[in-house]
């Protein structure tokens, strides 16, 4: 968890509540249920100045219907525009799975902490993700690649219940082909054609037995999956300090207003939504 | 600063102070229970003269955080047809707004609602421009509601000092006492005189009253450390709620909202309002919800006040004012609560 202040632009600074409207100008369908999202801010200054950290959140609002929350699953390191992807589970995510190019819908953030990737500098990186859940850590891979040089080894373990349902499979071989990373995909069942493992990521984890030494392990996923990866992360040997993951709880503000995203004294959309399994082990077991 | 004024000048004096506040007060209603409003408002003919105030110890149903957070609340309107600027955000009006018969309890209150508001990398825009030019003006309870129990969560006679201006009754006048710039403001008036030094003994023996009602058995284990997660009083207390959030909605430090859209004579409205911690919905996601049962969401109502606002902003969030305690359905009762709740050694 990062102790700076949390990024942000003048506008919502002054008035957090107020959107910045922006224009859907890519949809990638990713599964069946799932989609991704890019939008670009209309007003042309907005785009040079929108940044963000990798881990941080925004609220997406579809005029009408509401808004919700999702992860940055893009990386600033490529700017002029935004992404987001999108399970379809609600009425908000209906609407937005509804809403074709070129669409309008009004962005609020970046909000929350980042992964502290600055401290994390010649460190190897262990990404462990599961479906939708591999949303935030796209965000810290793609900027980690971007910025290769500063970072060690790149082991991404990334799985999903059918191949039909990993998301962002037309990055995996950028990722495979960059240097000193490694792509182990997993998926629960066997599939015909299917080239890569089959099993639980938590035991295809087991199986690749990653050493702890100079690592840092990021995961998100079901919370299932993240249970057991955490057991297992354990049992290699990594110190809680060294795993970190993100949290979700239903929010509405998003910047520690409306009372609604605490585990204890902590809000999740200010004091996070990176967390340290250390961190993690002294908050209250309700989220 | 202390000033007298006599019975009958009152009425005046806070009739002056209109012509330059919007005054906000308990108003006596004709069946004779005060009700916090905007005194402006009231139709002539329900208060003969003017104005009848209610600045005795009688409770007000509705806490004054209605000020500052009004029930539901415009956050903007969004109109796709209007190119140019589709998001407007309501402007706030600009005569400020004076607060008068403040208890110590809602003194504290607004103080709770302060950091929760104003704090942090983001402070809340409508808030911050309700709170910046509104006046504070209170009274000093004359004796403790049966309900009651703020001397057992704090110093209310400290918490008056938070407030620009306080009224002690001293049974023949009013002694009016600024705590700053603009509460001195307010007794530079024909109305107010200098009191007396057997006048001023008056105003201290009351203030002394109200520093001296008993504290509940309750009060000395109110440490940050003394809510148990795990303790059986959860399910107990939680047991004949209803989780109507009646607690919430009446609390004067209760300030959790909802954001919701609305169409609206073919535009869009963003709102808030109020919501409460003690339905199921309040943190249900799609995939799971953190606190599905009662017992979990007494817990966070409780902790939340006398846990984790401590832990957070070094204040207990409970001011003890006894809303919750006169208006449950059920006759919950957060003292009982928190006199079983098991001290955590």
């Amino acid at each position: 968890m990062s102790s700076a202040q949390p990024a942000t632009i003048e506008q919502m600074k002054q008035n957090p509540y107020k959107p910045l409207l922006a224009t859907i100008e890519e949809i990638v369908e990713e599964t069946w249920d799932t989609k991704t999202f890019r939008a670009v801010f209309q007003d042309e200054e907005m785009r040079e100045k929108f940044t963000y950290k990798p881990g941080q959140f925004q609220e997406v609002s579809v005029f009408g219907v509401g808004e919700a929350t999702f992860c940055l699953a893009s990386t600033p390191t490529r700017p002029g525009s935004i992404e987001f992807s999108v399970r379809k589970v609600g009425s908000l995510t209906d609407a937005l799975h509804e809403m074709s190019e070129g669409a309008v819908v009004g962005i609020r953030g970046p909000f929350g902490n980042w992964f502290p990737y600055q401290e994390w500098k010649g460190k190897d990186l262990l990404f462990i993700g599961g479906g939708i859940g591999m949303a935030p850590l796209r965000s810290l891979l793609n900027f980690c690649l971007d910025n290769r040089d500063d970072y060690g080894r790149v082991d991404v373990i990334y799985g999903a219940r059918s191949s039909d349902l990993l998301c962002y499979k037309t990055e995996f071989d950028a990722w495979r082909n960059s240097k000193n990373t490694n792509l182990f995909l997993t998926i629960d069942k066997e599939e015909e054609g299917w080239q890569h493992n089959v099993g639980f990521v938590p035991a295809y984890l087991n199986d690749l037995a990653p050493k702890p030494d100079n690592t840092i392990a990021i995961t998100c996923g079901p919370p299932i999956m993240i249970k057991f990866v955490l057991q297992n992360l354990a049992t290699l040997g990594f110190t809680d300090e060294q795993i970190y993951t993100t949290l979700e709880m239903k929010m509405k503000c998003g910047v520690g207003k409306c009372g609604r995203c605490n585990i204890g004294h902590l809000f999740v959309c200010v004091d996070g939504p990176v967390f340290s399994y250390a961190q993690i082990r002294g908050l209250p077991p309700e989220f | 600063m202390d000033k007298i004024v006599t019975k009958d000048n009152m009425a005046a004096w806070l009739r002056s102070l209109r012509e330059k506040y919007e005054m906000i007060g308990p108003v006596k209603r004709p069946d004779g229970a005060p009700e916090f409003r905007d005194i402006d408002m009231m139709p002539p003919g329900i208060i003969p003269g003017g104005i009848e105030v209610a600045l005795d110890n009688a409770a007000w149903l509705m806490p004054p955080k209605d000020y500052l957070l009004p029930p539901t609340e415009t956050l903007f309107t969004y109109d796709e047809k209007d190119q140019a600027e589709p998001l407007k955000v309501p402007l706030a009006g600009d005569k400020p707004r004076l607060l008068l018969g403040l208890r110590a309890c809602d003194a504290r209150a607004i103080r709770v609602l302060d950091h929760v508001y104003l704090d942090g990398a983001f402070a809340d825009p409508y808030y911050a421009a309700r709170r910046k030019g509104m006046v504070m003006v209170g009274n000093v309870c004359d004796e403790a509601r049966w309900s009651c129990f703020c001397t057992s969560v704090g110093e209310p006679v400290e918490w008056l000092k938070d407030l620009d201006a306080v009224i002690t009754d001293i049974g023949a006048g009013f002694v009016v006492t600024a705590n700053t710039p603009v509460g001195e403001s307010l007794l530079d008036s024909s109305y107010l005189s200098d009191p007396s030094d057997q006048q001023m003994n008056l105003k201290v023996a009351a203030w002394d009253k109200l520093a001296a009602i008993p504290k509940r058995p309750f009060a000395d284990k109110l440490a940050k450390d003394f809510l148990a997660w795990d303790d059986p009083i959860w399910e107990k207390y939680a047991r004949k709620c209803l989780g109507c959030g009646i607690c919430s909605y009446l609390c004067p430090s209760c300030s959790c909202f909802d954001i919701q859209d609305e169409r609206v004579a073919g535009q869009i409205e963003r709102f808030r309002c109020r919501d409460t911690c003690q339905t199921c919905y309040f943190t249900l996601m799609p995939s799971h919800n953190p606190r599905p049962e009662k017992k979990m969401r007494m817990r966070q109502r409780l902790s939340h006040k006398f846990k984790y606002q401590p832990e957070q902003f070094d204040i207990i969030g409970c001011t003890g004012c006894g809303r919750c305690v006169e208006l449950c359905p059920v006759n919950l009762d957060i003292r009982q609560a928190l006199a079983e709740v098991t001290p955590n050694e």
